[in-house]
């Protein structure tokens, strides 16, 4: 490895050539600013972006040296930055928020049948219909047929 | 130690959390209950320390685990929610103490620690609500503090098995608004791209399309359900009467409202007032439901044949309240909102509170229950009849406070219908809590039958906490420096951020 790369990490897109960095930076940006758009679609912009880049010069100014590499080195710095756009990321919130809903609907699922399992110790039934009528003889002191006939 | 105060945000949920696997561990008994006392009043001193900073420095941003928003969730506090966390906390740290004899005679000794397990786990979900900055988060803190009110309502079965029935038509709607919820979340975050709130204000500038209309719907929708909106509120009358008086007490007094903070926090960190289909939602959804919930929750409230049951339906009567002042659209209609939001959980909170006392020494909330009471549980009676006068609206308590704001706030939008309808419904909360003072205060006490013989007041613990909490009651009606002022600091930070009229 060339001293061209010093302070240079090897996955970081910004070791790009400068247009090439310039586009990748706004592409890297983009993420933001068009959230409909695939985050695997931003990296190979930037992929392309680094590949079209016209110069290979990886310096920043404030390397001087490094403006006088080899083409060798150049060779290499492309090289690094496709491998940097290889890397590929998949966005894990919608897989978490999945998950979590997951876990939530368990859980309440868990309490549900819970609250069933309680509703037919009390009641000794869980049909909807027995439910209502001892609950309203609970209430009114008659089923609901009586009451709506001495309501008639 | 400054490293430990700079924690500080994060101590209200992560308190709860920690405590409420602890208190499974102990003994049944008094321990659990000690325990989780603790816990609250460690709580509410975290929460009135943000309040106090929140009110001085101004908004606070906690990074969980130091990872920067938007990637990270952030706790977010500003004013709003500073004053809800109070509430909610004060409330905790009134009830836990409060509870010890109302929830030894209500729930079997054995469930003890179970009880107090998920007490805490709901003030977690409901501070959780309250204090966080992330919209997906509020999604996994509701349901950690409506899965937690589920079984608590169940705990009623051993005095009345219609609990069991009432928790599960509870859960079925509650998961339907959670649901609801989430799908809302899920179409803002395809709409975005992020789950910060601030963020997600930022991004939705502008964005007025189908996507975004939708979410907003489902939002409102989800919480209305959790918030007991007017025609969505068949589950709170039954699973409020048939809870444990202790959970009635504390859910009355926080539940509902931390989901009217939901919306508010929706309306205006996230949406804005610009957007043309919040204006229409506020105009020809939100204000005519707050309205008829106000006068038809207030009616139904009158004809009913239980003390619990009717302070239920008067509960549904003040969410309209607060709908109406959300959407009015103006400042001062949120100003009156968040007071009302405050007020209404100290007087609601009292009212359950005397509730559970007649429930302890008489073991029933039947109106039969509460005729001649005045003679046999003065300090009970007396009570009742101040928070009641609080919530009708009575000079010299929190109530006319409310009153008082929604009232500037409804005519100053030129809403005169609606404020005449807000002391038409006033009108009616004094016949039904009338009502009920005739009874303690008139009526002789029954002769006969289960709720004859002598009845001593209510014990000193129940008492003392229940009394704290009418001082409050009071104090706030006479000292409105501080809800006042406070709500309609944060009414200002709201309609900044929501860039709103």
């Amino acid at each position: 490895m060339s001293n061209a790369f010093a302070g240079v990490k090897p996955n970081d897109i910004t070791a790009a050539p400068p247009e090439g960095a310039d586009a990748a930076a706004g592409a890297a940006d983009s993420l933001h600013a068009e959230p409909g758009k695939i985050a695997n679609d931003i990296l190979r912009e930037a992929k392309d972006a680094a590949g079209a880049g016209p110069s290979f010069d990886v310096a920043g100014p404030d390397h001087a040296d490094a403006a006088t590499q080899t083409a060798d080195a150049a060779g290499h710095a492309v090289e690094a930055a496709a491998h940097a756009a290889d890397v590929i990321y998949t966005n894990p919130l919608p897989h978490v928020l999945i998950l979590t809903a997951i876990v939530v609907g368990v859980a309440t699922t868990a309490v549900g049948l819970a609250l069933a399992v309680r509703v037919r110790e009390a009641y000794g039934t869980i049909e909807e219909d027995e439910l209502e009528a001892a609950d309203h003889i609970a209430e009114f002191g008659a089923p609901p047929a009586e009451t709506a006939e001495a309501g008639a | 130690m400054s490293q430990l105060l700079s924690q500080v945000p994060v101590l209200p949920v992560i308190m709860p959390l920690i405590a409420a696997p602890l208190a499974l561990l102990m003994p049944k008994g008094r321990a659990p209950w000690a325990w989780a006392t603790l816990v609250s009043w460690l709580i509410f001193a975290a929460c009135a320390a943000l309040l106090h900073n929140v009110a001085n420095a101004g908004l606070i941003s906690y990074h969980l685990g130091d990872w920067a928003p938007p990637l990270g969730i952030e706790y977010r506090i500003d004013l709003a929610n500073a004053l809800v966390l109070f509430l909610v906390s004060g409330i905790a740290a009134v009830i836990f103490p409060f509870a010890y004899d109302s929830v030894r005679s209500e729930i079997d000794e054995r469930q003890s620690p179970l009880f107090y397990c998920a007490m805490l786990i709901c003030i977690a979900g409901l501070l959780g609500v309250t204090i966080t900055g992330d919209a997906f988060n509020v999604f996994v803190f509701l349901e950690i503090s409506s899965l937690s009110t589920y079984a608590l309502v169940a705990m009623g079965a051993r005095r009345d098995r219609r609990a069991l029935t009432a928790a599960f038509n509870y859960l079925v709607m509650g998961t339907i608004g959670a649901t609801f919820f989430v799908i809302g979340i899920g179409l803002l975050y395809q709409a975005t791209g992020t789950l910060n709130m601030a963020d997600l204000h930022v991004r939705l500038a502008g964005q007025e399309n189908r996507v975004v209309e939708a979410g907003f719907a489902f939002i409102v929708v989800g919480i209305g359900l959790k918030a007991a909106m007017l025609p969505m509120h068949l589950w709170l009358p039954n699973a409020y009467t048939y809870a444990p008086s202790a959970v009635t007490a504390f859910i009355a007094a926080t539940a509902t409202k931390v989901a009217i903070y939901v919306l508010v926090r929706f309306f205006y960190s996230i949406f804005s007032p610009d957007f043309a289909f919040m204006s229409a939602a506020f105009a020809y959804v939100l204000l005519p439901l707050g309205l008829i919930g106000m006068v038809v929750a207030s009616l139904v409230a009158v004809f009913q044949d239980d003390v619990k049951r009717m302070l239920a339906y008067s509960s549904v009567a003040q969410i309209g309240y607060m709908l109406l002042g959300v959407s009015l659209g103006t400042k001062e209609g949120l100003t009156a909102a968040l007071v009302h939001v405050f007020n209404h959980g100290l007087m609601k909170g009292a009212l359950f509170m005397s509730v559970a006392c007649v429930v302890l020494r008489l073991g029933s909330h039947a109106n039969e229950a509460f005729h001649g009471l005045g003679r046999r549980m003065p300090a009970t009676t007396g009570a009742f009849i101040l928070s009641g006068l609080a919530l009708v609206g009575a000079p010299g308590t929190v109530g006319l406070i409310s009153k008082w704001f929604l009232l500037k706030a409804a005519f100053g939008a030129g809403q005169w219908a609606a404020g005449f309808l807000v002391v038409a419904s006033s009108l009616i909360a004094l016949i039904y809590i009338g009502r009920v003072a005739e009874m303690m205060l008139l009526r002789p006490p029954p002769a006969e039958g289960k709720l004859a013989g002598p009845v001593k007041d209510a014990p000193l613990s129940m008492l003392v906490p229940m009394w704290a909490l009418i001082a409050a009651n009071i104090y706030f009606g006479l000292q409105t420096d501080l809800t006042g002022g406070i709500a309609s600091a944060a009414a200002d930070v709201l309609m900044t951020i929501g860039g709103g009229r």
